[in-house]
């Protein structure tokens, strides 16, 4: 009798001392206990044809973690990474498992437009501030604005109108073919360069879809070819299809009459040794080239081609990494104090930063205003790049010639 | 204009042919839907891929291609399927979980990104037609796609062991009873399926690239094109025709997923004739 009374004692006051465990720390407040991480999500494509430029979310994001050592506020950085292969439904579930799972104070990533509109609900819903470093569909700040909503990068158009008064006054195009890839994106791209167009006194003869996902474009510029009339054709394929759109545009005898105009997301620098001298003086729109002269940009090129092994940054590099330095700044304003989140709203929104492509704001709507810059495609010492020959200042979501 | 896009969808036709006649050969004579068919395509494109970056030579590798998914597919027969004969059911899951098995292993050794073959340099550059560029490269598939259609229709129509197969493929129990030798048959058959899909993926790695996804869309199509012809060899090369051209079509005109119109032609002509084109009921 006596020994089961003291096995249960025993028994009692075991359990009750690994109950007691956790709250162990508690009883010992101080610098000896080690912070808790802020745990920041990224959602990217690291597969499917928009790896290219999700893996540039990735490093451009590390580099400027990289940057302050992983560390701010005295708190360690976490970045846990998911893969939504651009796919909303995958990313449905990526992200459910980052905030419910992983328990992510803030969020950031995403390529694509169609990703960021099937997540934004529920983001908001959650009360995760999320800061969009690619997907440029206009909605996400327009809309579907919301507090918890910011975005480094630029919207569908913001990035693609500026081109239109320039190449008309500038380049002579009077008349333009537009094609684009199908999907919210790229309607809503068409849409915004064909209003800019035709305000300055040009005409879109034909717009052209091509489905998602593919990359065999014969049908499409054999139809292309036999349109007349046509001064140039404006071109927003993005990624792996990009590169077969501009080298079928050379098999097919494309070059020749019509000029070629349009998006960066076909002539990004790592794409135009693939493309060759199809590609040769074609003239983009971009926020950022890695020949940008200045000394910040250098500092950040020298940087993220350490960690890319080589790679220059472009445009979504440059949007992450901007993104990133966002919410370090963030973070330093509230002290840390990441899961006090209006106060965390507050300093993001009110951040301020120096971006490697220049100016930098947010607007009231937290989508960013920057310079847009005038690209070509030019060889300078045996290789192709991007050189810039227009600066077009303070280009905000809105902005029309 | 209307020329080049009947080139277009010749090209593409005769792609889809090499692929899908593979798939009406297997299908004859294993009497189940081999659904690693997409995936032999893909795997073949793949190493293809890997060796004209090692060796700079297209015809290596559409030759090493063709092997690999030969070596692949009857090490697949070997140890699996015929472990399964008469299961039907079985032996479509193992083919089924191949699908997965390859989907798995493309992705780690050759990542997520598409991928595309460089051309060979005598095919490079477009030829001049009516004001137009059609490319060279296209010119040699629907040669190739052409030759290899002559020579399929010599060898099962003339040889021993063609005969041999298309027998088994139109009455195995028939064959058997005359003393036609199933197994023989059968790998002679499913090696030739595979010879064909993976020499496909190389030959389309130019055109259509390669990525993870292809190897089902690839499968959809060449079941669609079986269906349709009716599930003989020469109803493949007729669905192939049809499916290829309505795409490239259906591409001009509604900008849709060929899918839709291969799928929507399906289900028209199995309305219409349930036993395919050129099937027999």
């Amino acid at each position: 009798m006596r020994r089961r009374v003291s096995m249960m004692v025993i028994s009692i006051c075991l359990v009750l001392a690994a109950a007691a465990l956790p709250f162990g720390g508690c009883a010992k407040p101080g610098p000896t206990a080690p912070a808790e991480p802020i745990k920041i999500g990224l959602m990217t494509a690291l597969t499917g044809s928009f790896s290219s430029f999700g893996i540039q979310l990735k490093l451009g994001t590390q580099t400027a973690f990289d940057e302050v050592g992983w560390q701010v506020a005295n708190r360690p950085i976490q970045l846990i990474i998911e893969d939504d292969q651009a796919n909303p439904d995958v990313a449905v579930q990526k992200v459910k498992k980052l905030v419910e799972s992983d328990r992510v104070h803030i969020l950031t990533g995403v390529c694509h437009g169609g990703v960021a509109l099937a997540i934004r609900d529920y983001v908001v819903d959650q009360k995760i501030p999320f800061v969009f470093s690619m997907a440029a569909v206009r909605d996400l700040t327009k809309a579907k604005a919301s507090e918890y909503i910011f975005r480094t990068s630029w919207t569908d158009t913001q990035s693609e109108v500026p081109l239109m008064p320039y190449a008309y006054e500038k380049l002579g195009i009077h008349t333009i073919v537009a094609v684009s890839i199908d999907y919210v994106t790229g309607r809503e791209k068409v849409a915004g360069i064909k209003a800019a167009f035709e305000k300055v006194g040009g005409k879109v003869l034909e717009e052209v879809y091509t489905p998602f996902g593919a990359t065999d474009f014969s049908p499409y510029l054999t139809k292309i070819k036999g349109m007349k009339g046509i001064d140039a054709a404006w071109v927003f394929e993005p990624g792996s299809a990009g590169i077969q759109f501009v080298r079928q545009w050379g098999e097919y005898g494309l070059g020749k009459e019509m000029k070629l105009i349009g998006s960066t997301a076909s002539f990004g620098q790592s794409f135009l040794e693939q493309e060759g001298d199809v590609a040769l003086g074609a003239v983009i729109s971009d926020t950022y080239t890695h020949t940008i002269d200045s000394s910040e940009n250098r500092k950040f090129v020298e940087a993220y081609e350490k960690i890319s092994g080589g790679a220059v940054p472009e445009s979504p590099s440059e949007a992450a990494y901007d993104a990133g330095k966002l919410i370090i700044e963030a973070i330093k304003a509230c002290k840390g104090n990441v899961e006090d989140v209006p106060k965390l709203l507050e300093a993001l929104k009110t951040a301020k930063i120096k971006a490697p492509r220049g100016p930098f704001r947010l607007d009231e709507y937290q989508n960013v205003v920057c310079d847009m810059l005038i690209l070509k495609v030019e060889r300078v010492q045996g290789e192709l790049v991007r050189n810039v020959i227009a600066r077009i200042p303070d280009v905000g979501q809105d902005w029309m010639p | 204009m209307w020329f080049i896009q009947f080139l277009n969808g010749l090209s593409y036709s005769l792609l889809l042919f090499l692929v899908s006649v593979g798939l009406a050969l297997s299908m004859g004579v294993m009497r189940i839907v081999n659904l690693a068919h997409g995936s032999y395509f893909l795997l073949g494109g793949y190493v293809g891929y890997s060796i004209a970056r090692l060796t700079g030579n297209f015809f290596v590798a559409a030759l090493g291609g063709a092997t690999s998914t030969l070596i692949f597919g009857l090490f697949m027969e070997h140890y699996f399927l015929r472990h399964l004969y008469a299961k039907h059911l079985e032996q479509l899951l193992c083919t089924f979980g191949f699908v997965y098995v390859i989907m798995a292993l493309t992705k780690f050794v050759w990542g997520g990104n598409v991928l595309v073959i460089q051309k060979p340099a005598i095919l490079l550059g477009s030829v001049d037609m009516f004001g137009f560029s059609f490319p060279i490269y296209r010119v040699a598939i629907i040669a190739v796609g052409l030759i290899i259609a002559i020579c399929l229709w010599w060898l099962l129509g003339k040889t021993r062991i063609g005969i041999a197969i298309r027998a088994v493929v139109e009455d195995d129990k028939m064959a058997a009873a005359i003393g036609i030798n199933a197994r023989t048959t059968v790998i002679a058959s499913f090696g030739l399926g595979l010879l064909l899909a993976g020499l496909a993926g190389v030959l389309g790695g130019p055109i259509l690239g390669l990525y993870p996804g292809l190897d089902l869309e690839i499968l959809m199509l060449a079941i669609v094109i079986v269906v349709v012809g009716g599930g003989t060899l020469e109803g493949a090369f007729l669905g192939s025709l049809l499916i290829g051209f309505a795409s490239i079509f259906g591409m001009i005109f509604l900008g849709e997923r060929s899918l839709f119109v291969a799928f929507g032609i399906m289900a028209i002509v199995l309305l219409l004739r349930p036993q395919g084109l050129l099937g027999r009921l």
